[in-house]
């Protein structure tokens, strides 16, 4: 897989392409429009990351431009400006998702993943750890190819502990990426555990590794 | 007082002074000229007598009424003097003043004193003449006064008013720019220049303000996002000791609510420059179940419980504006509630009402809705939710309202 990320912030650029180089991309980055422009001209990339106020120019002209290229990349916005406008335009221009800063790199990592997933980039479009796999599609989970009943929390829990395995995953970025950023309350933190409870039952019982590991005062990790 | 009323008055006190001196001034004039025309005409009397008495050697008879003439055999010859005196004067049968003129004449080798007398206008009556015609001016100089001063009111002050209006309706909040027609009266048109410039000014630095508020906010989220994602990556690391990882997660969690915060203040500041115009009908009571039913969790997670009582409820309002009442009343409820407690949500077309049960406030009910005002100094908490509650009641001239009652705080948002 391979991502162009657009940020004219070196320091933010380090951090993501280093947390998406150890998830498994390859990713290149252009720090302002004109490099961010050549690039896109000249390579093809599986998705694109916008910051929309770029030096030169702005970002969602940069999409107008790759749309008006017929391009196949998945674009998803980040923006320091968390404007419900500025939103609606990216996503009107064809952009597939919108990232506020500052976002957790795991939630960027899990939207990164889904843009992907949505236009097949990964071929067939299982998701899968081990003896578990989901079917992003129609939404099921299976251990070892028996379906397995779990709610829309349960469910978006596994896909998210899947996409960034092996990562340590906060209460808060767990909390985020279930409830969106309207609800950030320290009370929330502690029933993300009453789910990672029940989920971890329901893989257990139909045979699945205990793969959730409770980090210590800090959140969890999905991996061997 | 008005403007005009105040001008009639004044220009009343300033014609009535000129026309008391001025009538001063008239009476003595007249008065002198009357007085020197009397001398005058005394002289020539005198005159004509010693005329008479060269020609005829005798002395002539009084002539005219009031008009006396007296001769009196003297051993010296008398200097001629002119006096004012008073004297009877038989036809009015009252004492006037009278000129004298006395004078030496002498008849057949004898003096004699001559005294010529003439009666003077009274002073009264020239007073009473003056004065009468003098107030029948003014009288006729206030009523002319009035009417032009109404002429000038209705025709000449209009776009003085009209300018007046205008600012009276002028609302600071919407930073409009105000254009006023030219009127060909120099200062109107000055004042309303002016009055145009300042509008702009006001208009511009707003957008200014806003602009460098947005910015400044904007710019801020980078470096926390730097901070966010750098501590998150550290988090990854292998062989942190807890008391590390107790740090960064503080480090995490801290640049997460310095980004809340900050963006809950740019929210507040956009609510406050009206930046959510428009509003749209919109169904009330559809936002207020979908918010309950994303509480929930956190409900059933301490135990509340909720009790909803819903009606169809269409309002005209913001969307966001509406999302914003709804979870931050109810975001607030959840987090005072002790564990078993209870929240009733009770919402119809005049009011919602949100209530839990809990301790009675440490602070005012007015502090409540103050920027940064927690009750509990929980760390979470950006102390910013009811103050946007407030700020989006007050720009849709909407009410919230708290009350304490019965073990129950009470928070009513009417519409």
């Amino acid at each position: 897989m391979k991502l162009l990320l657009v940020e004219d912030e070196k320091n933010l650029a380090d951090s993501i392409v280093t947390y998406l180089k150890q998830a498994g991309y390859v990713c290149e980055t252009a720090n302002d429009f004109a490099s961010a422009d050549e690039k896109t001209s000249l390579y093809q990339y599986d998705c694109i990351l916008v910051d929309i106020t770029l030096p030169g120019g702005n970002g969602l002209e940069l999409i107008k431009k790759l749309k008006k290229s017929k391009t196949k990349s998945g674009i998803i916005i980040i923006s320091a400006k968390n404007s419900v406008d500025d939103k609606i335009a990216g996503l009107d221009l064809g952009a597939d998702d919108y990232i506020a800063k500052p976002f957790n790199l795991a939630e960027l990592n899990s939207r990164i993943r889904s843009v992907l997933r949505r236009r097949n980039f990964e071929g067939d479009k299982e998701v899968s750890f081990n003896e578990i796999s989901i079917k992003p599609d129609n939404q099921m989970a299976f251990v070892n190819n028996a379906a397995i009943t779990l709610t829309k929390k349960e469910y978006d829990l596994l896909l998210f502990f899947i996409t960034n395995k092996n990562r340590v995953l906060t209460k808060e970025t767990i909390a985020g990426h279930l409830w969106g950023d309207d609800m950030d309350m320290a009370d929330s933190y502690d029933f993300i555990y009453t789910h990672i409870k029940n989920l971890r039952k329901k893989l257990v019982d139909k045979g699945s590794g205990d793969y959730v590991k409770t980090v210590y005062g800090m959140g969890y990790k999905f991996g061997n | 007082m008005k403007l005009v009323t105040k001008n009639t008055l004044t220009y009343l006190f300033i014609t009535l002074l000129v026309f008391l001196i001025g009538g001063f001034i008239f009476y003595s004039q007249l008065k002198n000229i009357i007085d020197e025309e009397a001398t005058e005409e005394l002289f020539h009397k005198k005159d004509e007598v010693i005329a008479f008495v060269n020609k005829t050697h005798k002395f002539p008879e009084p002539i005219g009424i009031g008009e006396l003439i007296s001769f009196a055999a003297t051993p010296s010859p008398v200097t001629s003097t002119l006096k004012d005196t008073l004297m009877f004067f038989e036809a009015e049968g009252e004492i006037l003043p009278y000129r004298q003129l006395i004078f030496n004449i002498t008849l057949s080798g004898q003096n004699y004193r001559a005294i010529i007398s003439k009666p003077m206008f009274e002073s009264d009556d020239l007073i009473h003449a003056i004065t009468t015609s003098f107030i029948l001016l003014a009288i006729l100089l206030i009523i002319v006064l009035l009417l032009s001063n109404f002429i000038i009111s209705k025709k000449v002050l209009k776009p003085f008013f009209n300018s007046l209006d205008t600012l009276n309706n002028y609302d600071i909040e919407k930073h409009q720019v105000i254009n006023l027609k030219k009127c060909g009266t120099t200062e109107f048109d000055q004042l309303n220049t002016a009055i145009h410039k300042m509008s702009t000014k006001i208009s511009s630095d707003f957008n200014n303000l806003k602009a460098f508020a947005e910015n400044a906010s904007h710019e801020l989220q980078t470096p926390l996002a730097i901070i966010k994602t750098k501590s998150e990556l550290l988090l990854q690391g292998e062989e942190l000791k807890n008391e590390q990882v107790k740090q960064l997660l503080d480090i995490n969690q801290t640049a997460s609510r310095a980004a809340k915060l900050n963006q809950t203040l740019l929210l507040l500041s956009k609510i406050e420059n009206n930046q959510f115009p428009g509003k749209e009908r919109i169904n009330f009571s559809e936002i207020v179940g979908k918010k309950i039913k994303m509480y929930e969790e956190l409900f059933s997670m301490k135990d509340i419980v909720i009790t909803t009582f819903i009606q169809d409820t269409q309002v005209s309002l913001h969307p966001a504006l509406a999302d914003i009442i709804v979870s931050n009343l109810l975001s607030n409820a959840v987090k005072y509630t002790p564990t078993f407690g209870l929240i009733e949500v009770e919402c119809s077309s005049k009011n919602l009402i949100v209530s839990n049960t809990g301790q009675p406030l440490k602070a005012s009910p007015e502090q409540l809705f103050q920027r940064f005002y927690k009750e509990n100094q929980e760390a979470d908490s950006t102390g910013l939710g009811l103050a946007l509650v407030k700020q989006v009641a007050l720009i849709n001239n909407h009410t919230i309202s708290y009350t304490y009652d019965g073990g129950k705080h009470v928070f009513t948002y009417s519409f």
